[in-house]
């Protein structure tokens, strides 16, 4: 029997995001939200370990109201039960605010063994919150896990490295940020989505937890987000005249100098 | 005063059995869809350039659970959805293209919801879960190549011969037909034309040949096939539904199939208004938006019209449908759901036509390539006028409904 807690951030969905060209911001207005991809990898793993030892998954989502369709997600791909961290208080925080919330309400359901996180998440990838979040309850943590095996109070973990991988061996509670390629999520039934519905949701604000609302969120971070715009990728558009095998040698020539084949 | 009024208004409309708000849990059935969906599409914009069929839909379909939503959970990997929630998934996978979206009316609205409705426990239990597990793909095969507008007209006949009935003929235009592996079809007793029957006709049974169509106008990733029956040997068990039953069979068959091919047309308007207001917000010509010039508001106005009203119009037959799936015994209800049904498949197509035409038009030289979705969209969407009951039919069928039978113009 295993107790697991897998966090995930209710996002705005990349793919749908459009960008002002005139002023280079992403234009953020009726775009769909979801859960962060790679949480969901993080979800799938929490399940998968649940359906193999048996226990619980506590699935735990920092969001605004909205998140709500995010959690019932979660709830259809196998969580047991969920809690959902909306408060105005906690919005815009940044990567170190956000773990602390975190590990606020972990402390407050108590019980767990693994702790389960992605490595980063869709929206800003900074990979903060998982060892920040580690660091906060002071268990030990490993980043990239490609693998997860557990056998008693032990795990042992592969961890994805640049040019390999690395096996460690770690006691139990631990928080795991899992990488994409740990597994392929699964999609909820028709069936699972339907009872997902009337599973345990609790919405907990900072009071629930015992924070102060001046010390988390935008006020009390250390980074604050100005603006966000894309990067402008200037294109050198260079014509290349000529016969067709004239400028195709002088096309393969400049790709080749650019770096852009070798 | 204003208090009463308001009071008032309020009572009233609790009064109201209208609604079209889709619950929080189609919109995750919805989020599923949309997933699956997202990665079809670039491995269909790849095989659409190709001229290549689209294998990859099947095991992404299969993945996320969409090879039998509205077949029982009894069966396989069935989910249960009623007809709406099926439409409104049809309608999200008609947005990949025609394609796309006519790969599953062949396989779940014309076969496994057939199978479903007229098959024995035992015929269910045989094919259902496979059907919905992906492990078999379904066809139906009602038209021929002179019997296409008029079914009772068809060739394809039966006779007994021990424990197996011998099928002689052919049919054409099926819908994944040289990629099934069961196939409903239906035949009339050997020298008759009358007592149509409906058979469920396995692949690997002796006596039947299937071949692609190529060179069609659209549909270029999904299957068009042909079947030819040389003393098909098939089964007695395999008869579907009551002897003498086919046409009935056949018609609530094309209800399924009808409605599916509305809602994908759905779909299909929805991009082409997507595609459209992208390119009218990006394309510049006469130093401004050209969607600031008012005939490109205008095309947009339109389109956004043909959505809204397909929308309604196939919703409400979705919301009969599945009334009258609930009671199946109310002969009333079927038929206003058959109605309902023609009118929204009637309008849905041709909208859907014009919506990717005005999508082209607004895309000027770069519609005219099939690098862009419209013109994917203009050929591919011109079927739906065509096979399920093409234009003229579903005309006469929603007048005489109006003026009563005796008014039939084929009877």
């Amino acid at each position: 029997m295993v107790e697991i807690i897998v966090c995930f951030k209710h996002v705005v969905d990349e793919s749908e995001l459009k960008v002002d060209r005139a002023n280079n911001k992403i234009n953020f207005e009726g775009a769909k939200t979801k859960i962060s991809d790679d949480d969901k990898n993080a979800i799938e793993e929490a399940v998968r370990l649940k359906e193999k030892n048996g226990g619980t998954v506590i699935g735990l989502c920092l969001g605004k109201a909205d998140a709500r369709k995010s959690v019932k997600e979660a709830l259809a791909m196998g969580c047991d039960k969920a809690r959902l961290l909306s408060d105005p208080a906690f919005q815009d925080g940044d990567a170190i605010r956000t773990a602390y919330v975190l590990s606020q309400a972990i402390k407050r359901i108590g019980k767990y063994d693994i702790i389960i996180t992605a490595t980063g998440t869709t929206d800003v990838y900074s990979g903060i919150v998982g060892p920040a979040l580690a660091e906060f309850l002071e268990i030990p943590q490993a980043t990239f896990v490609s693998k997860v095996a557990l056998a008693g109070d032990k795990v042992t973990l592969d961890r994805l490295m640049e040019e390999g991988v690395e096996t460690v061996e770690c006691d139990l509670p631990l928080l795991i940020a899992v990488a994409r390629e740990i597994n392929q999520p699964r999609f909820p039934t028709l069936i699972q989505i339907m009872s997902a519905g009337k599973k345990e949701v609790v919405e907990w604000k900072a009071s629930d937890l015992g924070i102060e609302a001046s010390t988390v969120g935008k006020n009390g971070s250390l980074v604050q987000v100005t603006s966000t715009q894309v990067p402008k990728s200037a294109r050198k558009k260079i014509l290349f005249e000529g016969s067709a095998s004239e400028s195709s040698e002088r096309l393969a020539d400049a790709l080749l100098k650019e770096g852009v084949v070798n | 005063m204003q208090q009463e009024q308001f009071r008032e208004s309020k009572e009233l409309s609790s009064l109201s059995v209208m609604n079209f708000e889709i619950s929080d849990e189609q919109k995750l059935i919805l989020d599923v869809v949309d997933e699956a969906c997202k990665k079809i599409r670039p491995i269909e914009d790849k095989c659409y350039l190709e001229r290549k069929f689209n294998d990859r839909v099947l095991p992404i379909f299969k993945e996320a659970h969409l090879l039998g939503l509205p077949i029982s959970r009894k069966y396989g990997d069935g989910q249960g959805a009623d007809a709406l929630t099926y439409a409104l998934a049809l309608e999200r996978i008609g947005q990949e293209g025609t394609g796309v979206r006519t790969f599953l009316s062949g396989h779940t609205s014309l076969g496994q919801l057939t199978l479903q409705k007229w098959g024995s426990e035992e015929q269910k239990e045989q094919y259902l879960p496979k059907t919905t597990r992906g492990e078999i793909i379904m066809a139906f095969g009602l038209t021929e190549s002179t019997a296409g507008s008029d079914p009772a007209s068809l060739k394809t006949s039966f006779e007994p011969s021990g424990n197996y009935f011998h099928l002689n003929g052919s049919k054409a235009w099926i819908s994944n037909g040289s990629i099934a592996d069961l196939h409903v079809v239906f035949a009339y007793p050997k020298g008759k034309s009358e007592g149509m029957c409906a058979f469920l006709v396995e692949k690997s049974s002796e006596g039947l040949e299937a071949s692609a169509i190529k060179d069609k106008l659209g549909l270029p990733t999904s299957d068009t096939g042909l079947l030819y029956f040389s003393d098909c040997k098939v089964p007695k068990e395999n008869m579907l539904g009551p002897p003498g039953k086919g046409l009935s069979v056949a018609y609530s068959a094309l209800m399924s199939g009808r409605l599916s091919v509305a809602a994908g047309c759905v779909g299909v308007i929805e991009d082409c208004l997507k595609e459209t207001l992208s390119y009218a917000q990006q394309r510049v010509q006469h130093k401004k938006k050209i969607g600031k010039h008012q005939l490109v508001q205008r095309e947009l106005a339109k389109i956004s019209v043909d959505l809204e009203t397909s929308k309604l119009l196939t919703y409400k037959a979705a919301l009969l449908k599945s009334k009258s799936d609930i009671k199946p015994e109310d002969a009333e209800l079927r038929n206003d759901a058959d109605w309902m049904i023609a009118q929204a498949k009637y309008y849905a197509a041709n909208a859907s036509f014009r919506a990717a035409d005005r999508a082209v038009q607004v895309f000027g030289a770069n519609g005219f390539s099939f690098e862009n979705r419209p013109a994917r969209h203009l050929v591919d969407t011109r079927v739906c006028r065509i096979y399920e009951g093409t234009d003229q039919i579903l005309e006469q069928k929603i007048a005489v409904k109006l003026l009563g039978n005796e008014y039939e113009a084929f009877s």
